[in-house]
């Protein structure tokens, strides 16, 4: 199994920005498409959120909300192809499992 | 300043200003000069550990954010049966992330807000929205309150006491 090792620090932006792509540079959206890009070329992705200068909610629910939302899988299809880390802010962590969730609540 | 603390304050004036450019102007507005724009502003008193910032729009207002499908879900979740005030309705939008009516993760952004206040040693958030203004303060208190005329946009203020306030003069 191919594994791929990331940060968003350092393989996107030390300071992620908005949701959209239309309201400035390293947004949600944007970054929603680089790990789609990386997860056709690996089977398994490891995410590591420490190392920014923060992270908004909108950012993070863009990110990984926006797979289920816009790109098709499932929250398990998530789970089980990424694993994130963050452990300076947990509250990150959490965000996003409430982002799968409600990603997929919308969705039927 | 401590780096949680750090991220948490940068967290919070993104979601702020991802607001401002993204919610406040997408109507015609009360006051219809100097569309499209917003300010912010700080200050920095280290002798005092405290610092303040602000950011202000002069859209639509977030009462008004609420579209109104949503706003019925709200009506119905806080038990409203008359037409609930602006204060009512800003303490709404800040707690619309833990009701499953599924915007968008909107009212997230308004727990960023939050959370910041939660990690600096004391502090303050506020937010004005036309006629309505809503106050938080460190672990989960907060106020409401309605007021006579409308400050035609949105004003939210963060004033925080830090020990490691004073750091971030030297950054």
């Amino acid at each position: 199994m191919t594994e791929k090792r990331v940060s968003l620090a350092r393989d996107f932006s030390m300071d992620p920005g908005p949701r959209y792509k239309r309201q400035g540079p390293y947004s949600g959206e944007l970054f929603r498409e680089q790990i789609v890009k990386w997860l056709k070329a690996a089977q398994h992705l490891h995410i590591d959120l420490d190392g920014t200068t923060g992270i908004g909610s909108s950012f993070l629910d863009e990110a990984f909300g926006g797979l289920v939302r816009d790109e098709g899988m499932s929250p398990d299809d998530v789970r089980r192809r990424i694993t994130i880390k963050s452990e300076r802010d947990e509250t990150y962590l959490l965000d996003i499992e409430e982002s799968l969730q409600q990603a997929a609540s919308q969705r039927v | 300043m401590a780096e949680l603390a750090q991220n948490r304050m940068t967290a919070a004036l993104k979601e702020a200003m991802g607001n401002a450019h993204e919610h406040a102007y997408d109507r015609p507005t009360e006051l219809p000069f100097l569309p499209h724009r917003w300010w912010i502003a700080g200050h920095l008193d280290p002798r005092n550990n405290e610092m303040m910032i602000l950011i202000l729009d002069l859209g639509i207002g977030i009462p008004n954010h609420l579209k109104p499908s949503l706003y019925e879900q709200v009506c119905a979740i806080f038990d409203w049966s008359a037409t609930p005030s602006d204060g009512a309705m800003i303490r709404a939008a800040t707690e619309l992330y833990r009701t499953s009516t599924g915007q968008e993760g909107r009212g997230k952004g308004f727990r960023d807000m939050k959370r910041f206040i939660d990690v600096c040693d004391d502090g303050e958030l506020r937010v004005l929205s036309n006629r309505g203004s809503y106050t938080y303060r460190k672990n989960e208190l907060e106020s409401f309150a309605d007021h006579d005329t409308s400050i035609g946009g949105t004003l939210i203020e963060w004033r925080v006491r830090h020990a490691a306030v004073a750091e971030i003069s030297d950054d």
